[in-house]
C-alpha cells in the first residue's frame, strides 16, 4: 500500500457515531431493552473460598409461586469448559462447568434462580439449602506452590485442548519461558547488576454497567442471547461448548456495551440466560449487582515478579531475567496469555543482549483473573520500570538518557517475538515504525524534565517528584486474530458496513466506518454500521489484544476496495469509459476528462437498471505482525511526607499509534487508559479477610477516581505510518495504562528517596517506605558494583 | 434498611405523633442517604421529615441555628460572616449526597464517617431537640452516646445551633481520605480561642480513625493556657492520644491510624490558631 | 408485606400518579415507567450514572426511595434534549469526543445541568465539588471537561471563571 498522509476521512476527529444516541439517553444498553415479561435470574453465590457442595435441596425454591426454574450442578449439563474468550483452541484449560459440586472462590456459582420479579428470585434464594464440606483454601501463590497444598481442580474431567504444560494435581495452569543468550554469565560479569521482587495487587476493571444478559427463544425455536460482550463469536461457541449443543442452535447480539476494558471478553452470564430460555421458555434476565461483579466479575492477575537485570558502566542494558508468578484465582482464564505478555510486550522495549524469562500460573481460591486492558505488560511495567530507574540513579544517568540509549529502534527485531506466543510460539517481526525517542522528548519538554532535582537535594514536608516510564504494546495477535467485514451498497449511496468486530465504548465503529469512507471515497454520514450480531455479521475475534483499529479496520478497507471496485465497473459500463480512468471522490466516480456519476446514479443502475446484482462484498484479515505503538508518560506528584498521600498533579502520555484513524478518540483512548492506571497505582485494590473473602466488594470502599481526583492530563499524538497497518494505523487503546504504577512509582523515589515494589501507593505504604528508607544510605544497596 | 410503609406527614405534630405511634418500627426519614447501612427490622415505617419547615439557616445572636432539614448543600452556599460549616460540608461526598443528606440525619446517627459532629463538638454548639418542646441539649452531651438512644419515641432533633466564628475565636478542620468520595481516614477538628498570646480554650475532636467522633480532652488540657506556639501542638497530641482506640480502615493498620491521627490533629491545630489570630490561611 | 400507595410526581414536566411500595427505589420506578436513560450502576449511591434533578437538586436515584418524590419535580435525561434540538453540553459531548461507552453521561448531563442552572459561570472548585459523585472510567475526564469549558461560555454568555 502506498503510504497516502493525505486524508480526507481518515486522521480526522469525525464526531463518534453513536455518541448523540447515548448523551441523549436512548436505549442503547442490554438492561434498556428487555421485554417487560423477563423473568429476572439471581445467583447463589458460594459463601466459602473453597467447599465441596455435600447436599442442595432446592425444592422449597422450586415450590414458590412465581418461582420458573432453580438450576445447580444436579440439574445442569457438564460439559467442562473455559469462561475466558480465546481463539480456538484456546490455550487455557476446560476447568469450568455451568454448576459445580465444588466452589472455588467466594461468590462462585451454587444455584440460579428464574423468578417472575427480583423480590422472588431473592427470596427463592434463601430457601435453597446447602450444605458444604468445607475445604481448606489456598489464598496466596505460595500457598498454591507449596508441596502437599490442596488440590483446586481436583475434578477427573478438568483438561487442557493445547498440549502446554498443565498440572492441576499442583495447583499449575501453565508455564511458559525462552532463553536467549547466557544471562546467567553475564549477571557474573557485568558491571552493574540488579536484582528485585514486585508485586502487583488484585483490582478490577470496574465497567460502570455491570455484566447484564438476556436470552429468549425467538419463533423459530432457536436462543437468542443479547449480551454485552466484547467477544459475540467466542460467546456463542462457548455457550453452545458448555451446554453441549450445536453453535447454530444460538444466536447472539451485542448493542451497546457500558463499558469492558477485558472484563467482559468472558462468557459469565450467557450459558445460565441460555438455559433457563430453554427450560421456561421464557426470556430470562440477569444482570449482576456491583457486589456480584465484584466478587464473581473477572480481575486483574496479581502477578509476583522477581527481575534481574545487567548493564555497563556506560549504562547499556545488556541483561534481563524475568521470573513472573502468576495468580489466576479459582479458574484459569487468561492466566497463560496474560504472564505470556509479562515477557511478549515488555521485554523486547529494550536491546537486551541476555534474556530469561520464566513464567508460571497458579491456581488460588480468590477471585478469578481475566482480560484487563494492559493484559499482563501492565504488571510487568511496573517492574522493569521501576528498575530501570533504579539502574539509572545507581550510576547517575538522566532516565531519559537512559531510555533514548537502549530502546528498540526501526528495522531492529527481538528474539522475543519469535519465541513466545499465545500457547504456541510467536511470530518474528521487526519494527516497521517506531516514534518512541520523539515521544520521549516531547514528553520530557511538556512535563517540564528540565526543573528535576535529586531527592536528596529536597527538604520540607511536601516534596514534588518527577518520574517517567516508557512502554510499548502489540496490536492484535498474529496469525491467530481474524476480522472480516462486508459492505453493501444501498441506493443513495449509502453503505451498509457489517463486521464482528466489537465497539466496548472505544468509539471502534466510528474509527471502522471512517476507514471504509477514505477507502470509497464518501463519508462517515453514508456509513450505516452495524455490530455485532453473529447471525448477520461476519466473524470477528472481538475486542482484545488491541486488535480493532490494526486488525479488523484492515478487513474494513479490503471489503471496502472490494466494493470499491465494483462501483467502478457499473460506472465503466454507464459512462462507457475504461476502468482504469475511473476514480472515486466524494461520493462520486470521477473520470479523467472529469464526467462524472454519483454514488447513487451507480447504485441505482446496479440495482433497477441494467445487468443488476446487489454491489457488495467481504473481507477477512489476519495479521503477520503486531507491530507495537509505542509510548512515554511523565508524570508529576506531590508527596506528603508526614501522611504517605501522594497527589498526582499533572501526567503528560506521547503516544506513537501510526496514523491515529480519528485523534480525538485516540487521545480519549490514552486519557482513559491514563486515568485508569493512575487509580489502580494510588489506591486500587482488593481487600481480603483471612478466609479469602473480599472486604471491599462496592464502589463506596472499592475507590476509583472522580473528576475531583484527576490530574491534569496532557496527550501528545506522535505520528509514524505503520505498513501493514490500515492508512498507517497501529493500535492505541491498551497500552497507555502500563504507565501509570512506574512512572508514578519513579516520581515518588525522586520526591523522597524511598522507593517502592508494590502499589497500590496508599498512604501507609509511602510513610513505611519514607520511614524505612531515612535508614538506608543512598544510593540503594543492591546496586552492587561488581567490579 | 428495607421499609414496608411509609407516611409523609406535613407538620412536626402530625410526624411526632405518627413516630410515637409507631414506636420502635418508626424511622424519622429526611435524605436516607445512610439507611443503606442500617440493619433491617422487621416492619419498618418511613416517617417523611422533609416537609416540616425545618430547613433553612438563620443568623442568632452571636450565631447561626441550622434547621434539621438543612441539606449539606445549603451548608456549602450558605455565606455569612463567621460561618465555617461550609468547610466541613464540602468535604462529605458526594454532590448528590449532599444534595439530599441532612444535618440532622449526620448527627443523630454516628457513623466513624460523621464530620458534623466534630465540628459541633469543638465549636460547642447546641442540638435542639423537640418533645413537643424545644429543649437545647450541649453537643458534648448528645455525642457521648449514640444519640438515637436519647430519644423518646416521637421526639425529633429540629436544629442544631453554633457560634459565629471570628478571632479571637478560630476553626480548623481536615479530612484525609483516599479519594475525594472515599470514607475518612481521618477526620479532625479544632477550635481555638485566643488570649491574647496565650490559649486560653482549646477544643479537639477527631473521627475516622476512631470508631465514632471524640473530643480529645487530654491534648486540649495540656494545650490550654500555655503559649500560642505551634511548636508545641506535636508533643501534646503524641502526649494526649495514645490512649484512644486507634483504628485503620482501608486496609491501613492501627499503628498508621494513631501516626495518621498525629498529623491532622497537629494540622488542625494550625489551622485553627492561625485562623485565631486572624491570619489568612 | 409491603403496602402500596399511590404518589404523585410532577415528572419531566407532566404530572403523574403511581403506585409504589415504601422500598422501591425512585430509579426502579422510573426504568419500569420505560425511562431506560436513568442507568443503574451499582445502587449504592456511589457512581452518580442514574442521577436525576430533582427539586432542582441533582440525586442519585438508586438511594432515592419512590415515595421521597412524591409532590417533587423530577427530571430525567429524557427532558433533556433530541436528536433535532440537543441541549449545548450534549452537542458539546458530542463535538469534543466527551461519550465513549456513554453509560454514565446521563447521570453527568444531569449533574452539570442542576449545576449550571444555579451556578451559571462556576469556578473550577464548585465544578469538583458538583460532580464529585459522577464516576467515568471510559474518558480520563479531559473531553468531559473540554465539552463542560465549551458550554460554561456558551451557556452563560461570559468567559468561563475556569481557565482549562
Amino acid at each position: 500500500m502506498d503510504k497516502v498522509k493525505e486524508f480526507k476521512v481518515v486522521n480526522k476527529s469525525v464526531d463518534k457515531i453513536d455518541s448523540m444516541q447515548l448523551a441523549l439517553g436512548k436505549p442503547s444498553f442490554v438492561a434498556d431493552l428487555v421485554p417487560e415479561d423477563a423473568l429476572i435470574i439471581k445467583m447463589l453465590g458460594s459463601p466459602h473460598s473453597h467447599a465441596r457442595i455435600t447436599s442442595i435441596d432446592t425444592s422449597a425454591a422450586e415450590a414458590m409461586p412465581g418461582v420458573h426454574c432453580v438450576l445447580c450442578h444436579e440439574n445442569s449439563p457438564r460439559h467442562l469448559h473455559l469462561t475466558a474468550g480465546q481463539g480456538y483452541p484456546e490455550p487455557s484449560p476446560y476447568d469450568t462447568a455451568v454448576f459445580d459440586y465444588k466452589v472455588r472462590h467466594v461468590g462462585d456459582r451454587v444455584a440460579a434462580v428464574a423468578a417472575e420479579t427480583a423480590e422472588i428470585a431473592e427470596a427463592a434464594l434463601e430457601k435453597i439449602e446447602v450444605e458444604y464440606e468445607v475445604l481448606e483454601p489456598v489464598l496466596s501463590i505460595e500457598e498454591a506452590l507449596r508441596d502437599g497444598s490442596p488440590v483446586i481442580h481436583d475434578e477427573p474431567d478438568v483438561s487442557h485442548p493445547l498440549p502446554v504444560p498443565f498440572q492441576p494435581e499442583k495447583n499449575i495452569v501453565s508455564e511458559v519461558g525462552m532463553k536467549e543468550g547466557d544471562l546467567d554469565h553475564e549477571m557474573e560479569t557485568a558491571d552493574y547488576t540488579f536484582d528485585h521482587f514486585y508485586e502487583t495487587p488484585y483490582a478490577q476493571h470496574v465497567p460502570i454497567e455491570t455484566h447484564v444478559s438476556f436470552a429468549y427463544l425467538d419463533a423459530a425455536d432457536r436462543v437468542v442471547i443479547v449480551t454485552s460482550t466484547q467477544v459475540p463469536f467466542h460467546c456463542r461457541r462457548i455457550v453452545a461448548q458448555a451446554l453441549g449443543m450445536d453453535v447454530k442452535k444460538f444466536r447472539v447480539i451485542k448493542p451497546r456495551i457500558g463499558g469492558g476494558f477485558g472484563s467482559k471478553q468472558e462468557m459469565l452470564l450467557e450459558d445460565v440466560c441460555a438455559l433457563m430460555a430453554l427450560r421456561t421458555r421464557r426470556c430470562c434476565f440477569w444482570q449482576l449487582t456491583r457486589e456480584e461483579n465484584f466478587r464473581y466479575g473477572r480481575t486483574r492477575h496479581p502477578i509476583n515478579f522477581r527481575l534481574r537485570t545487567a548493564m555497563t558502566a556506560e549504562g547499556v542494558l545488556t541483561g534481563i531475567g524475568m521470573e513472573a508468578v502468576c495468580n489466576t484465582g479459582a479458574y484459569g482464564g487468561h492466566g497463560l496469555p496474560v504472564v505470556g505478555c509479562c515477557g511478549s510486550k515488555v521485554l523486547p522495549l529494550y536491546r537486551w543482549k541476555h534474556i530469561d524469562f520464566d513464567a508460571k500460573v497458579v491456581y488460588t481460591n480468590l477471585p478469578v483473573g481475566g482480560a484487563y486492558r494492559g493484559f499482563g505488560a501492565t504488571q510487568a511495567y511496573f517492574a522493569l520500570e521501576s528498575q530501570l530507574d533504579e539502574m539509572g540513579h545507581a550510576i547517575g544517568m538522566d532516565p531519559v538518557e537512559m531510555r533514548l540509549k537502549n530502546h528498540i529502534q526501526e528495522g531492529e527485531g527481538s528474539p522475543v517475538f519469535a519465541a513466545l506466543g499465545e500457547g504456541k510460539a510467536g511470530v518474528e517481526m521487526t519494527i516497521g515504525s517506531c516514534g518512541l525517542s520523539e515521544c520521549i522528548k516531547l514528553g520530557a519538554e511538556e512535563i517540564g524534565w528540565g526543573r528535576r532535582t535529586l531527592p536528596e537535594e529536597k527538604t520540607g514536608r511536601y516534596r514534588r517528584g518527577l518520574g517517567l516510564a516508557t512502554l510499548m504494546q502489540g496490536s492484535s495477535i498474529p496469525e491467530i486474530d481474524m476480522g472480516a467485514a462486508s459492505i453493501k451498497m444501498n441506493e443513495d449511496g449509502s453503505f451498509n458496513l457489517l463486521f464482528g468486530a466489537t465497539d466496548l465504548g472505544t468509539g471502534a465503529d466510528t474509527v471502522l466506518a471512517q476507514i471504509a469512507a477514505e477507502e470509497l471515497g464518501t463519508t462517515v454520514d453514508m456509513m450505516l454500521v452495524y455490530a455485532c450480531d453473529t447471525d448477520l455479521t461476519p466473524f470477528d475475534v472481538g475486542a482484545y489484544a488491541s486488535s480493532t483499529t490494526y486488525l479488523s479496520g484492515e478487513a474494513v478497507r479490503k471489503a471496502a476496495a472490494k466494493v470499491k471496485a465494483q462501483i467502478l465497473g457499473v460506472a465503466a459500463e454507464m459512462m462507457n469509459k475504461p476502468i482504469d480512468e475511473l476514480t472515486v471522490r466524494d461520493a462520486n466516480v470521477v473520470a479523467a476528462d472529469g464526467s462524472e456519476v454519483t454514488f447513487s446514479a451507480v447504485a441505482v443502475y446496479s440495482l433497477y437498471e441494467r445487468n443488476q446484482f446487489q454491489i457488495m462484498d467481504v473481507a477477512s484479515h489476519i495479521t503477520h505482525k503486531s507491530p507495537p505503538p509505542f509510548s512515554a508518560h511523565y508524570v508529576d506528584v506531590v508527596v506528603d511526607t508526614f501522611t504517605g498521600k501522594v497527589k498526582v498533579e499533572k501526567y503528560v502520555a506521547a503516544i506513537d499509534c501510526g496514523t491515529a484513524i480519528n485523534p480525538k478518540l485516540a487521545e480519549g483512548q490514552t486519557e482513559g487508559a491514563v486515568m485508569n492506571g493512575v487509580s489502580y497505582a494510588i489506591c486500587e485494590e482488593y481487600l481480603f479477610d483471612s478466609k479469602g473473602r473480599m472486604t471491599n466488594a462496592n464502589m463506596q470502599d472499592y475507590h476509583i477516581h472522580s473528576l475531583r481526583d484527576k490530574p491534569k492530563i496532557k496527550t501528545i499524538l506522535v505520528p509514524s505510518y505503520e505498513d501493514t497497518g490500515p492508512f498507517g494505523a497501529k493500535s492505541v487503546s491498551e497500552i497507555s495504562i502500563n504507565g501509570a504504577a512506574p512512572a508514578i512509582g519513579n516520581a515518588i523515589f525522586n520526591a523522597t528517596g524511598a522507593r517502592l515494589r508494590r502499589f497500590p501507593f496508599t498512604p501507609e505504604r509511602v510513610w513505611r517506605a519514607i520511614r524505612e528508607q531515612s535508614t538506608v544510605p543512598s544510593p540503594s544497596p543492591e546496586a552492587v558494583l561488581s567490579i | 434498611m428495607r421499609f414496608v410503609d411509609f407516611l409523609i406527614p406535613e407538620t412536626l405534630d402530625e410526624a411526632r405523633a405518627a413516630l410515637e405511634a409507631l414506636g420502635d418500627r418508626g424511622y424519622a426519614f429526611a435524605g436516607g442517604t445512610a439507611f443503606q447501612y442500617v440493619s433491617d427490622r422487621p416492619g419498618a415505617t418511613a416517617v417523611d421529615i422533609t416537609r416540616l419547615g425545618l430547613r433553612g439557616i438563620d443568623q442568632t445572636d452571636g450565631g447561626f441555628r441550622v434547621g434539621a432539614t438543612t441539606t449539606l448543600t445549603d451548608l456549602v452556599r450558605y455565606q455569612a460572616d463567621g460561618w465555617v460549616l461550609d468547610r466541613v460540608a464540602t468535604r462529605i461526598p458526594t454532590h448528590q449526597v449532599r444534595n439530599v443528606s441532612t444535618v440532622g440525619g449526620n448527627i443523630s446517627r454516628l457513623f466513624p464517617w460523621s464530620d458534623l459532629p466534630l465540628a459541633l463538638l469543638v465549636l460547642e454548639g447546641g442540638v435542639v431537640i423537640s418533645d413537643g418542646e424545644e429543649q437545647t441539649h450541649a453537643a458534648l452531651e448528645f455525642f457521648t452516646a449514640q444519640p438515637l438512644n436519647r430519644f423518646g419515641h416521637g421526639d425529633l432533633v429540629t436544629a442544631v445551633t453554633l457560634p459565629a466564628v471570628s478571632p479571637p475565636l478560630g476553626f480548623g478542620f481536615k479530612k484525609e481520605n483516599i479519594t475525594n468520595a472515599a470514607f475518612a481516614l481521618m477526620t479532625g477538628a479544632a477550635a481555638i480561642t485566643l488570649d491574647g498570646e496565650r490559649l486560653a480554650k482549646v477544643r479537639l475532636a477527631a473521627n475516622g480513625a476512631l470508631a465514632v467522633p471524640q473530643r480529645l480532652t487530654a491534648v486540649e488540657d495540656a494545650l490550654e493556657g500555655r503559649a500560642a506556639d505551634p511548636s508545641l501542638f506535636a508533643g501534646a497530641v503524641e502526649d494526649g492520644i495514645g490512649g484512644l482506640d486507634w483504628r485503620g480502615r482501608e486496609g491501613m493498620s492501627d499503628e498508621f491510624a494513631r501516626h495518621l491521627g498525629g498529623v491532622i490533629l497537629c494540622d488542625v491545630l494550625e489551622q485553627a490558631l492561625q485562623a485565631a489570630k486572624g491570619e489568612a490561611e | 408485606m409491603s403496602v402500596e400507595k399511590a404518589i404523585r410526581i410532577q415528572l419531566n414536566g407532566e404530572s403523574r400518579e403511581f403506585n409504589v411500595t415504601a422500598g422501591e427505589s425512585l430509579l426502579a420506578l422510573l426504568r419500569r415507567s420505560g425511562l431506560t436513560g436513568t442507568k443503574r450502576g451499582c445502587e449504592d449511591g456511589a457512581c452518580g450514572s442514574c442521577t436525576v434533578i430533582m427539586d432542582g437538586a441533582a440525586v442519585n436515584a438508586c438511594i432515592t426511595f419512590a415515595f421521597q418524590a412524591h409532590e417533587r419535580e423530577v427530571w430525567t435525561i429524557e427532558s433533556i434534549g433530541e436528536y433535532d434540538d440537543p441541549s449545548p453540553l450534549q452537542k458539546a459531548m458530542v463535538e469534543e469526543a466527551g461519550v465513549q461507552c456513554g453509560f454514565c453521561i446521563p447521570g453527568i448531563v444531569m449533574s452539570v445541568k442542576a449545576l449550571l442552572d444555579e451556578i451559571p459561570n462556576p469556578t473550577h472548585e464548585q465544578i469538583l465539588e458538583n460532580l464529585d459523585g459522577n464516576y467515568c472510567r471510559c474518558t480520563g475526564y479531559e473531553k468531559i471537561e473540554d465539552a463542560l469549558h465549551r458550554t460554561i461560555a456558551e451557556t452563560s454568555g461570559e468567559e468561563p471563571q475556569w481557565t482549562r
